[in-house]
């Protein structure tokens, strides 16, 4: 029978051809869709996951201009500074559990082949964002000159990067997490201050009246027990000067909801084209099966019984739609896994593809739906041909 | 020995030379890699990654091109070259020569995969074709 079905469909090499591509197009869109919204939804959790803090504290023009929200969703560099005296001052606000300084700097771009990254110093006494990410990756303490780079740098552990002038060691490539940190660099404060002052002598950058020592850039905040977050930062809003305070689950609401908007759009889509699909595999199998009635007339004639004259038909329709369907999920390996990058940069939003297994499972429910969408459109047509009329068929009288 | 090509050899061979074009044509377009120079200028490193790229496409289509003209069993033989020359192919963006900095950079997230990509449908295309005219033997 499977014999019979290949011949078939190599007899018929055009229709067999359109029947492939169009289950390759059906698997691509479902298993291309299904791995860029689970992306979309990993790049969310892991931007809830690496925020870390409650509230975030950046000078007022920092989060007026979207400084900070790009320099954290898009991995744009930049750099603001307010008055350490700010930190005090947010100490001591009721229902602050601990707070944690961090330094911004923009490298230049001045070295051959390296670009401005986005250079993050953090107070190892007291940080609680950075240094649980940086324990998974590197189990020691950061001595002075060593950095911690994003995954999406092309620096390896051991390499010397320098900033200003300034050797640095790497000591730790952090774990992708889909947002605009796989781009930064992260240092202790003693580090970070050692290059704002090598930045300053070389005359690189310009801090106008801002003290770089007396300085911080952001401030996180961990709110304690029994008070909620919008009390805290309402506090801080109203009574701590130019500063703003961002609210984290605030911020990820903003991109949560870009986030569903993408994700409801694409998975709209894939539900229409794999309508449409099965719509039009099932048109081209009725199309096809009329086409050949005496073919199956002469089939009967000669002994094969209806189940099979069914049989071959959902057999036919098995074999051209896995072959498209494997064909389409080669397509979705070979376009949306290496072009990853470009698609995040396309959808501005936390882009992070799952992990293997995760991909794996998505590969075998997009070839289970091309072979579900193969029975489902030929089923019909197999169940009608097996009550064919031999008789009037072959007297042509149909 | 002299012998005729068949449909699926003419076709393979066509489907190899093309590829090896918009390899060859695209790193120079399409998938170029970053254009600017350094501040100091100098090129970038993936402008010289792209640059091998470019002469290793470049023998990739006389390879093509030889293959689709030639008749006889050295069509195996250039086969073969281009699965070699297609995986040295895919490992110069990055590996064999180094790549900007940032990977959301263009020769990181366009010219390395799409290098990686019709670096491996040429090399598998090869094998294909190698297949086929095993069989007709």
């Amino acid at each position: 029978m499977k014999s019979l079905a290949a011949k078939n469909l190599k007899g018929k090499p055009l229709r067999t051809a359109v029947l492939v591509i169009l289950s390759a197009l059906l698997t691509f869109t479902v298993f291309g869709g299904t791995v860029i919204v689970e992306s979309l939804d990993t790049g969310l959790a892991s931007l809830e996951n690496r925020l870390g803090a409650d509230i975030m504290v950046v000078p007022y023009e920092a989060a007026t201009q979207k400084k900070f929200e790009d320099m954290v969703l898009q991995g744009s560099t930049g750099y603001f500074y307010m008055d350490s005296s700010k930190l005090e001052m947010i100490k001591n606000t009721e229902g602050v559990k601990r707070v944690s300084p961090q330094f911004f700097l923009a490298s230049t771009s001045s070295s051959c082949c390296s670009v401005a990254v986005q250079i993050i110093g953090f107070e190892p006494e007291t940080d609680f964002t950075v240094t649980p990410w940086i324990k998974k990756s590197y189990g020691k303490d950061l001595e002075k000159l060593d950095v911690v780079v994003g995954n999406d740098l092309n620096a390896f552990v051991g390499d010397e990067l320098s900033f200003y002038g300034v050797k640095c060691k790497v000591a730790a490539k952090l774990d992708k997490t889909g947002t605009g940190f796989d781009t930064a660099v992260f240092t202790t404060e003693e580090t970070i201050k050692e290059l704002i002052r090598s930045s300053l002598e070389k005359k690189m950058n310009d801090f106008k009246d801002i003290d770089p020592e007396n300085s911080v850039s952001c401030i996180m905040i961990d709110v304690a027990d029994g008070y909620t977050a919008e009390e805290v930062l309402n506090d801080i809003n109203l009574h701590v000067k130019r500063v703003k305070a961002i609210q984290s689950a605030e911020m990820i609401s903003g991109v949560s909801d870009s986030l569903s908007g993408v994700s409801g759009i694409i998975r709209i889509l894939m539900t229409a084209i794999w309508v449409l699909g099965i719509v039009i595999l099932l048109l081209a199998f009725t199309l096809s099966v009329n086409e050949r009635r005496k073919e199956f007339a002469v089939l009967r004639v000669i002994g094969a019984t209806r189940a099979r004259l069914g049989r071959t038909v959902i057999c036919e329709a098995l074999i051209a739609c896995l072959s498209g369907g494997a064909a389409g999920i080669c397509l979705g390996i070979l376009i949306i896994l290496p072009f990853n990058d470009i698609i995040e940069q396309m959808l501005g939003l936390p882009f992070l593809l799952p992990d293997a297994v995760s991909i794996i499972k998505y590969v075998i429910i997009a070839v289970i739906l091309s072979a579900l969408s193969a029975v489902a459109a030929s089923g019909t047509v197999a169940a009608r041909i097996s009550r064919i009329d031999t008789g009037v068929i072959l007297r042509g009288d149909n | 020995m002299k012998e005729n090509k068949k449909t699926a050899e003419i076709i393979t061979e066509v489907i190899l030379l093309l590829l090896s074009i918009v390899l060859t044509a695209g790193v120079k377009t399409f998938i170029s890699p970053c254009e600017h120079k350094t501040d100091s200028g100098m090129w970038m490193a993936c402008h010289w990654a792209g640059q091998a790229v470019f002469g290793a496409g470049t023998a990739l289509c006389a390879n093509s091109l030889l293959m689709l003209i030639l008749k006889g069993r050295e069509r195996t033989g250039l086969a073969l070259a281009n699965i070699t020359l297609a995986v040295v192919t895919a490992f110069i963006p990055n590996t064999l020569i180094n790549l900007c900095m940032k990977s959301e950079m263009r020769c990181h997230s366009v010219m390395k995969p799409a290098v990686i990509v019709i670096s491996i449908l040429i090399a598998a295309v090869s094998c294909v074709y190698i297949v086929i005219n095993k069989n007709k033997e």
